[in-house]
């Protein structure tokens, strides 16, 4: 899921005069999501899967157009077709992997390496697509990220912090949130945002404390009381899930609160605690109605996120002029779905 | 007709708060004096009760949530691709979505019942037994680590007994598996019981033998083993259950970890049933083997019975409580069909 928020919600520190606060507002409702949720979900069984796109267009234009900011929404404007092609294209080339690796598994290995040279390039294409596609008072938003930029961010980084056993994670985070911004733009105005590794650095030490201390918690249990031994994952899962929680409220936060589009500026206001609890109990509800629930958990959300985010205004949101931009393909955000890569603010 | 909307003119982010006046051929102007017709207005889908944008020729646009009005207007001045509408239609009509929430569970139920051990059994039997060896090694390595077993209490002249029939057992079986029986006390963990794992290799406890009234029932219980192994049903196990966390993906199109919780609660539900199954194949498998050796399959019957008022309900390990209820087995083993 790429709630609008996202892409627009980035972040605002200095204080200067003249900022008027305009909330981002989501107006969806549960009931009336359900319903087109599970005609989705139904057609797209029926279908075998080729009504998944426009189900993917139709929830995006549902969310889009329920998000507002001072009163005008969002808007999705990708076609289900380019979505099809896009979702045909990277399923066969999936199943062509799996052909290959299955008849000759000894190129699984250079076909990976391959797969992680052309990966910064889906990301790229996925950002433009995702980014031409979205509208805010008629004007798009667009991404003029470039393929090495995604390849360091993406790739060096991330294979190097493994070979630091994670020390150069935290940096490749903020490569990653700082490529996404930079590179964004409302119209001719371009998103900036000044984020220092050091801030990265000390949410994941704070993370990996917060680990640690759990962890020696649970192993304390573990020693007095051995009969909870089996039921542990189940009391180590919202744990992980405080890690994860933390990670995500405090990179958003962060990143959205150093975020700039002109002389505007963006507040995000998440807590850790309270987004756990919607993560969590939407976990347990999901569970309990065999999935059914999706659609309400999704909605939360979508409003939580909303509702912690602020733009602050210089005067008004009229100024935003438009750019020409050629049509994007939608090969690259499908590819970058279908492989499972997550990314965005 | 009056349609309250907000106007942008694709240049800039102005926005121009409007009514608009639509006469009665559909024509109206915009704040920007330009004047338009509806047919020349390429209208977003209607989805819920999320605003509407109107698309118009030069680029400009107008956001309107007056969805019934813009439907109306629609209708009178140029009919929209149908399927618009009938997507509305399904998703704002209570019994087209209670319809499509049947259809929903049932063709997940279906798939998940029938689909996915039809799938499964075809690739497990098509993966070399090679892979199975693996897979047999590692569990009996755990079960070491794990210390489940202690070395067996059993005097050779018995051992070497069922090894005997052991062997002519498995030289029946025209597969691959490489067939090792091993003899194992488990008296302070899972007591009398039995277990195959994908490689062929047959764990059978001092407690079970000891528990066995007659050693035909011993046979049984080993005959009944093979039949996992030669249906492959570990394998097709594993196959199945890394199935559902795919398809709880799928529909709730939630790849985080979340969903792998989610799926644990059906796919428990659906492993003990599947599980059956699987006791009732082999359960057939025993039969025919004892059947054709002119062995009377009720001993086994008998075995089942006496093991479970052994386990005596105290929640005693998988053996039982994944199989099916043990008076229908031994019913079956007792039929005398041809």
């Amino acid at each position: 899921m790429n709630e609008p928020v996202d892409t627009h919600a980035t972040p605002a520190p200095a204080a200067e005069p003249k900022l008027n606060p305009v909330d981002f507002q989501f107006h969806g409702k549960a009931g009336e999501f359900f319903r087109i949720w599970i005609v989705n979900v139904c057609l797209t069984i029926i279908t075998l899967g080729i009504y998944s796109a426009w189900a993917k267009v139709r929830t995006n234009q549902y969310f889009y157009g329920h998000t507002s900011l001072g009163d005008s929404r969002f808007e999705y404007t990708a076609q289900p077709m380019q979505i099809l092609k896009g979702r045909l294209i990277a399923f066969g080339a999936f199943m062509l992997y799996q052909l290959i690796v299955s008849i000759m598994p000894i190129l699984g290995l250079p076909i990976l390496l391959i797969f992680a040279l052309v990966m910064p390039w889906i990301i790229v294409r996925s950002m433009m697509f995702r980014h031409f596609n979205t509208r805010y008072r008629n004007i798009r938003l667009g991404f003029t990220g470039n393929y090495v930029d995604a390849l360091i961010a993406y790739v060096a980084l991330p294979v190097g912090s493994a070979l630091t056993l994670g020390l150069l994670y935290p940096y490749a985070a903020c490569r990653q949130q700082r490529w996404l911004v930079n590179n964004s733009r409302f119209g001719k105005t371009p998103f900036s945002a000044q984020l220092k590794a050091g801030a990265f650095y000390s949410i994941y030490l704070a993370a990996i404390f917060l680990a640690i201390s759990t962890g020696i918690l649970f192993f304390m249990v573990e020693i007095s009381v051995p009969t909870m031994l089996p039921l542990l994952p189940l009391f180590l899962l919202p744990f992980y899930y405080l890690v994860y929680a933390y990670i995500k409220v405090h990179v958003t936060n962060y990143t959205v609160n150093n975020a700039q589009l002109g002389e505007h500026q963006f507040e995000s206001r998440m807590k850790t605690l309270p987004y756990l609890w919607i993560f969590f109990s939407n976990m347990i509800v999901m569970v309990l109605t065999l999935g059914l629930a999706t659609p309400w958990a999704m909605i939360r959300v979508a409003r939580y996120r909303a509702d912690c985010t602020t733009a602050q205004v210089a005067g008004d949101l009229d100024q935003f002029v438009q750019v020409q931009q050629d049509q994007q393909n939608a090969l690259g955000e499908e590819l970058g779905e279908v492989l499972d890569l997550e990314f965005g603010v | 007709m009056q349609l309250e909307a907000y106007f942008y003119d694709g240049q800039t982010s102005k926005r121009t708060q409007c009514v608009l006046e639509i006469d009665a051929a559909g024509r109206f102007v915009l704040p920007n004096d330009l004047s338009w017709s509806w047919q020349q207005v390429e209208v977003s889908a209607r989805i819920g009760d999320t605003v509407r944008f109107l698309d118009l020729p030069d680029g400009s646009r107008l956001e309107s949530s007056q969805n019934d009005l813009i439907d109306q207007l629609c209708r009178q001045f140029h009919p929209q691709p149908r399927s618009h509408g009938v997507l509305h239609i399904l998703e704002s009509r209570l019994r087209y979505v209670a319809a499509a929430v049947v259809i929903t569970v049932l063709a997940i139920w279906w798939f998940l019942a029938e689909g996915v051990p039809a799938l499964s059994n075809q690739v497990a039997q098509r993966l070399p037994a090679e892979i199975t060896q693996e897979l047999g090694e590692e569990t009996l390595t755990f079960f070491e680590k794990a210390r489940i077993f202690g070395p067996s209490q059993l005097p050779d002249e018995q051992q070497a007994a069922i090894r005997t029939r052991f062997r002519a057992l498995v030289a029946e079986q025209s597969s691959d598996f490489i067939y090792k029986l091993h003899f194992r006390d488990a008296g302070h963990t899972i007591g009398a019981n039995a277990l195959a794992l994908p490689s062929g290799d047959i764990l059978i406890t001092d407690q079970l033998i000891e528990l066995a009234e007659h050693p035909d029932a011993i046979l049984g219980v080993l005959a009944h083993e093979v039949g996992h192994v030669e249906h492959r049903h570990s394998l097709r196990m594993i196959l199945q259950s890394s199935t559902y966390p795919l398809i709880v993906t799928a529909v709730t199109g939630d790849t985080s970890l979340a969903t792998t919780v989610l799926a644990a609660l059906p796919t428990m539900m659906i492993e003990a049933h599947y599980s059956r199954d699987f006791e009732e194949e082999a359960d057939r498998f025993a039969k025919d083997y004892m059947i054709r050796h002119g062995i009377d399959s009720a001993h086994l019957g008998r075995l089942l019975a006496a093991m479970e008022s052994a386990a005596g309900g105290n929640g005693q390990a998988g053996w039982l409580s994944s199989h099916p209820a043990t008076d229908d087995r031994v019913k079956l083993l007792e039929q005398t069909e041809e």
